[in-house]
């Protein structure tokens, strides 16, 4: 909390470390929103970006987790109203593990994705996440059962391919 | 917690093997503006016109001066058209009532 008050001050070392503190946070929740790495790492920058600018409005009335991811959020859902850019360059090559994981994400809907990662992959609770995403425990709780019952079925499908595999 | 709920967090936690760019230099952010924006400062010069013009503008004519004032124009040039000096003297009379007329209605 005092690199906050040093970073809200214009401490540009106290600056950097917030941002070096939470870039990879904001990252992987950006990868996990747009599936992409460019894209995420546009996405990640100006959510980083917003936050430093937004610092002074922060009270503290929610952790800074939760408001940077609400932010990005926000960013998010306003990239996709705007017309897809060209594709820059070819996404690097991924660990499996980040492969699986994106594609899991790929076929829900933006609020369930970002419900999920906050849930599985950040480990946030449910009332944190609400506040994050502005909504109430109980619409949370309704994507998180959302969720399951969509991922269910994809991870029902890897598990008897996987048996098939095993009996050949 | 459920065990669909532990191999979805498998399943997702793959995520966190992501590799993570450097991190950027950023620059430094755009101070919001303590001031109103231009848009703001312009209306409200506008206003502080408007009630300027409102203020000190002479109030515009009534009806009844207007139409004195358009009689007497009118009979003007009609008077310097006329030849007939008794003519004339008859209606130079009738402007110069015309003339008191609106000095009246401009005194009330």
């Amino acid at each position: 909390m005092d690199d906050l008050e040093a970073v809200r001050r214009g401490d540009p070392e106290a600056r950097e470390r917030w941002v070096a503190a939470w870039w990879p946070h904001v990252y992987r929740m950006a990868l996990a929103m747009t599936g992409r790495e460019p894209d995420a790492e546009d996405l990640a920058q100006e959510t980083m970006m917003a936050g430093l600018a937004a610092l002074e409005r922060f009270r503290g009335e929610s952790s800074e987790s939760t408001w940077l991811y609400s932010i990005l959020l926000r960013k998010h859902l306003s990239r996709l109203r705007r017309p897809a850019p060209p594709v820059r360059h070819p996404a690097p090559m991924r660990e499996p593990e980040v492969d699986e994981a994106l594609a899991l994400l790929a076929d829900l809907p933006p609020a369930q994705k970002i419900t999920a990662t906050l849930f599985y992959v950040e480990d946030l609770p449910v009332q944190d996440i609400a506040r994050a995403l502005g909504v109430t425990g109980a619409t949370v709780k309704w994507r998180l059962f959302r969720v399951r019952q969509r991922l269910k079925r994809k991870l029902g499908g890897d598990r008897s391919r996987i048996v098939c595999k095993e009996l050949l | 917690m459920s065990d669909l709920d532990d191999r979805i967090r498998g399943a997702l936690g793959g995520l966190r093997e992501a590799a993570v760019p450097s991190v950027p230099k950023l620059g430094t952010p755009r101070a919001e503006p303590k001031t109103a924006p231009p848009v703001l400062l312009a209306a409200a010069a506008m206003l502080v016109l408007l009630a300027g013009a409102l203020t000190f503008m002479p109030a515009r004519p009534s009806a009844t001066e207007a139409a004195l004032g358009g009689r007497i124009r009118a009979l003007e040039t009609r008077i310097t058209r006329i030849e007939h000096e008794e003519l004339r003297s008859l209606l130079n009379r009738e402007l110069a009532l015309l003339r008191r007329e609106l000095e009246l209605s401009q005194v009330k």
